[in-house]
């Protein structure tokens, strides 16, 4: 585990064997084989258009890879739509802060719990006492989450009236609300003030040091050398280092992808 | 669009705000069913009749444009089909009065899953292109399909709904009132399960942002294919006691008009509101009612009342309402 070669679909979390994905010729992906074990803290870092994000979108389903394969806790998952994917225990977060502007803080936490609750549209709309124990518990858990991100006494606001770093916090907290196994986090820090990066990054150590396995897409290469134990560096769609941060800051190949010859 | 919360049974504040709505609610009831006694004369029953029937419509169209963001155009197909089943069963194979209307129902319903695929597929734009497509072919096929529609020539003879009990409370149009109230108030009620809540929420989010919703698990086409569904369904009812109301069901009837009365009705009242809906719908009912007496100035009126909520209700009529009830709770 940690920073070997090759794909170990059984015993790891998430497990991608040689994904490719191309878009009209151009290669976003080529050949990218990876393995998360339970627990780990694994930063994803490459310069702009190296892949990262096709990486989260073939892992969720967004995207359907050209070649390779996706597991997820020994099952496969390729090309499963989103929902099914959200809905067997990864969560993740958009690069762009992506919030939904008729609901409130409260209302978006309780969103993104309650289709793994299970409760149909029918016991929905009757309020059946199944479906009410099941909001009452979403709220319970939703009372911990805001805790957890900081952001008690705005779970009556509008999510459109939120800062753009307490957005990026609820986008965050959404993720964790129906405690998810893996947590995919696209650029969680891009375009934050220093305190609330310094916040997120407290969040998510916390989250690490209970087990969480966390995947990390980061522009803040200090951030992710400080922050995670392994490091994985993609360059124009190819997986040209992975190991702890010493390791990864002083290959060639990544010195080369970021500093140029 | 303002942000809207939709949950029911939010803490404190919110739910206190909750009694006084169901006091209204209790006086719109009771105002309902006592509306008949007071109002003697038939032609004020049939206004309220039709009202309840407009009511029921409208809100099925805006539980797809108001919560979803579909605005669709089908509308006249769906009312079509209902009608036309319920009237054609009845006149033709004797299905009473009151099964016509479960048949309705799954007319509607099933018309809608089988189109709701590809309609899907398509933006929201051309989702109303293609919707209109749907209630051209249905009109088409109402007016040439001779053999089982009669064409031009209309089914007539429908029976007239006010079955059982309902034709022993005194004139038959008292029973048809009660039949298009129950028809409006299971209406109201089920949109009103349907967009607050879990349901409601899970509604705001996939009009909000779909590619969002599902990495929450939120499957959006099966809301969108729910909600298309529930809305034919009701539109479908609606035709049913059309059909039987008049007693004639004409392909005229499913004419594109009516979307736009329905547009009418929604956007002046207030889109996603179910007050804001119920106020459209009521000043639409009077005023096009109140034209009828003066034909020459009616279309200037109209188009009077629809320049004047443009310019300074631009969000419907719900939205001075809120501003309104706003006000007075910052001033106590």
């Amino acid at each position: 585990m940690g920073a070997g070669e090759g794909a170990d679909p059984v015993t790891s979390i998430l497990c991608v064997e040689r994904l490719t994905k191309t878009f009209y010729g151009v290669v976003a992906l080529r050949d990218v084989t990876l393995s998360v074990g339970p627990g780990e803290l694994v930063g994803v870092i490459g310069p702009n258009g190296s892949g990262k994000t096709t990486l989260f979108d073939c892992v969720t389903g967004y995207l359907r890879p050209d070649r390779g394969r996706v597991w997820y806790r020994g099952r496969e998952i390729t090309g499963l739509p989103p929902h099914w994917v959200a809905l067997t225990g990864i969560a993740r977060t958009f690069q762009t802060v992506r919030i939904f502007p008729r609901l409130t803080v409260l209302e978006h936490l309780l969103l993104a719990v309650q289709e793994s609750q299970g409760d149909g549209i029918v016991a929905r709309a009757l309020r059946t006492p199944v479906t009410r124990r099941l909001e009452a518990d979403a709220r319970a858990r939703a009372a911990e989450v805001l805790q957890l991100v900081r952001l008690q006494g705005l779970e009556s606001r509008p999510a459109t009236h939120l800062s753009y770093g307490q957005r990026k916090l609820l986008v965050l907290g959404m993720a964790l609300m129906a405690r998810p196994t893996l947590v995919l986090l696209d650029e969680p820090l891009a375009g934050i003030n220093p305190v609330v990066a310094e916040a997120l990054v407290e969040v998510i150590r916390a989250l690490h040091r209970d087990g969480l396995t966390v995947v990390l897409v980061e522009h803040n290469l200090r951030a992710v050398m400080d922050t995670c134990q392994r490091v994985v560096v993609l360059d124009s769609g190819r997986l040209i280092a992975d190991g702890p941060p010493e390791e990864v800051r002083r290959n060639p190949d990544v010195l080369e992808a970021y500093f140029g010859r | 669009m303002t942000a809207r919360p939709v949950s029911a049974g939010r803490p404190d504040a919110a739910r206190r705000a909750g009694s006084p709505r169901a006091a209204v609610a209790a006086a719109l009831l009771a105002a309902g069913l006592l509306a008949p006694v007071v109002l003697g004369t038939p032609y004020l029953r049939h206004i309220l009749t039709i009202g309840m029937l407009n009511a029921a419509l409208a809100l099925s169209f805006d539980l797809l444009a108001g919560h979803l963001g579909y605005v669709s155009l089908a509308h006249p197909a769906f009312f079509g089909v209902g009608a036309y089943t319920a009237a054609l069963l009845n006149t033709r194979w004797g299905l009473p009065v009151g099964p016509t209307f479960l048949a309705a129902l799954g007319g509607g319903a099933l018309l809608a899953l089988a189109t709701s695929a590809p309609f899907f597929r398509l933006s929201e734009l051309s989702f109303a292109i293609g919707t209109l497509g749907l209630s051209l072919v249905v009109q088409a096929v109402a007016n040439n399909w001779v053999e089982l529609t009669g064409g031009p020539m209309c089914v007539t003879g429908v029976g007239y709904p006010a079955p059982g009990f309902l034709a022993r409370l005194g004139p038959p149009q008292v029973g048809a009132y009660y039949v298009a109230f129950a028809l409006a108030v299971a209406v109201a009620a089920l949109y009103a399960a349907l967009t607050t809540g879990r349901v409601g929420r899970v509604l705001a989010a996939v009009q909000g942002d779909e590619v969002l919703a599902s990495a929450f698990g939120v499957n959006p086409l099966r809301y969108k294919v729910v909600g298309f569904a529930v809305s034919a369904a009701v539109a479908a009812a609606a035709g049913a006691f059309y059909a039987h109301y008049t007693t004639v069901i004409c392909p005229d009837d499913l004419s594109p008009l009516l979307t736009l009365n329905l547009l009418v009705m929604v956007f002046v009242g207030g889109l996603g509101s179910l007050r804001g809906v119920l106020v459209g719908t009521a000043l639409f009912t009077t005023l096009t009612e109140a034209a009828r007496f003066a034909e020459a100035v009616s279309q200037l009126v109209y188009g009077l009342v629809l320049l004047a909520v443009v310019l300074f209700a631009p969000d419907g009529l719900e939205a001075i309402l809120r501003r309104w009830a706003r006000g007075r709770g910052q001033t106590p």
